[in-house]
């Protein structure tokens, strides 16, 4: 599991990085994983990685918008960064624009935004 | 196909051909450059012996196959297709005359070998008609790539701006191939900015607009924001019309005022150097 989504971290900011596709059981696992880390009192954000993810389904979606909500909740911002344009099309063709989630082209810009955001606080 | 019948063919295949070339000489319609002796002898000679074979077998295919590639290059270079049908035409006519010349008393005879042939050879009409419609769809079809490839174009103008200007009527084909043209654009620029320009798209109903939104939510995804501009007033009220919701779609009424705004959101300020000139005063009136 953790081969297929490491979770890093760089100075406060954690870094997810998802790569493959996932089954629905490792869905599960990875949010279970990003939850108790960001739980951890230093965390300032979270950046999603999805440049080398080649497939979403609903589920995987769903997770994403699931994260984004508990991350809300504990006071993290989440930015989605490197997502492909098939996956986009994909995406936008299921009607799921991922209304209210911050995106971001490259890790770097997420980064970016996320610490623009904790300075705007 | 009878024993006597195909012999007869094969042994009157020299003279067959040298009539046509005899009668295609006389031809206008055949007094082209492309039409000389040589290129002549060969189309009368192998279209022919093909058809002769295509009747033994009972098929058309080999006659489909000679037909339809003189059809394609006739159509890839421009060239009149009517000489095409002259040639089965003569082909007829010299049959014809050679059957009667050998059997000239024996009516029911000269009907039966030429039968056939006659058959034959309306049906290779048919599919030269069928083979010029189908190489003229294949020119269209490559013509409409080539279309779509110059018309959506995405330019980087400044590290992080991109811009799309959209001219010409969008169907749903054309708007996939602006939406992948726009996202990979986006990826390979690693803009975060993109002007869709739309002054000149003469006709917007809710499709387009649909398409729009949807490549707009799409590159959203990616992590650029959209500024739409040159909304023209007819656009305004359609979309108002309709009902459509634009949410939160960042629009603007020109290029200038949506360039202006992508600057802002990039820290850029437009600053004119120095002053006086010729510069300051055609930007004074503007």
């Amino acid at each position: 599991m953790q081969q297929q989504a490491p979770i890093l971290k760089i100075d406060d900011y954690w870094i997810a990085s998802v790569q493959g596709s996932l089954h629905d059981q490792d869905v599960i696992e990875f949010k279970e994983a990003l939850l108790s880390k960001i739980m951890q009192p230093e965390s300032k954000g979270l950046v999603i990685d999805l440049t080398v993810l080649d497939l979403v389904d609903s589920f995987v979606t769903k997770t994403l918008i699931d994260i984004r909500g508990l991350a809300k909740l504990m006071g993290v911002p989440v930015v989605i960064a490197g997502m492909s344009p098939p996956i986009a099309i994909t995406l936008v063709e299921m009607g799921l624009s991922l209304e209210g989630i911050d995106t971001a082209l490259n890790l770097q810009k997420g980064l970016d935004k996320l610490r623009n955001t904790g300075k705007e606080r | 196909m009878e024993q006597e019948i195909v012999e007869f063919w094969a042994d009157a295949r020299n003279e067959i051909v040298g009539k046509c070339i005899q009668l295609s000489v006389k031809d206008s319609a055949l007094g082209s450059d492309e039409w000389h002796q040589g290129n002549r002898e060969r189309v009368f000679d192998s279209l022919w012996s093909v058809l002769l074979q295509d009747m033994q077998d009972d098929t058309l295919a080999k006659t489909e196959e000679v037909i339809g590639s003189l059809a394609r290059e006739a159509v890839k270079y421009g060239r009149d297709v009517e000489p095409l049908e002259r040639i089965i035409e003569i082909l007829m006519e010299s049959a014809e005359e050679t059957a009667r010349s050998k059997y000239p008393e024996e009516p029911d005879r000269l009907s039966r070998i030429t039968g056939d042939v006659k058959e034959y050879l309306n049906k290779a009409m048919t599919v030269l008609a069928r083979s010029i419609i189908k190489a003229q769809a294949e020119v269209i079809e490559k013509q409409k790539d080539y279309l779509l490839e110059l018309s959506t174009p995405a330019i980087p103008l400044l590290d992080g701006i991109l811009i799309l200007p959209l001219i010409g009527t969008i169907d749903t084909r054309r708007a996939k191939q602006i939406m992948d043209n726009l996202l990979n654009g986006i990826v390979e620029a690693q803009a975060d900015t993109v002007l869709i320009d739309i002054s000149g798209v003469p006709i917007v109903d809710t499709q387009v607009a649909h398409h729009l939104m949807k490549t707009v939510q799409a590159a959203r995804l990616l992590g650029a924001r959209c500024i739409i501009v040159g909304i023209r007033p007819e656009f305004a009220q359609t979309i108002v019309k309709l009902g459509i919701d634009f949410g939160k779609i960042v629009t603007k009424n020109s290029l200038q005022a949506g360039l202006k705004l992508a600057f802002e959101w990039h820290n850029y300020e437009l600053r004119r150097v120095g002053g006086g000139g010729h510069h300051a005063a055609t930007g004074a009136n503007s």
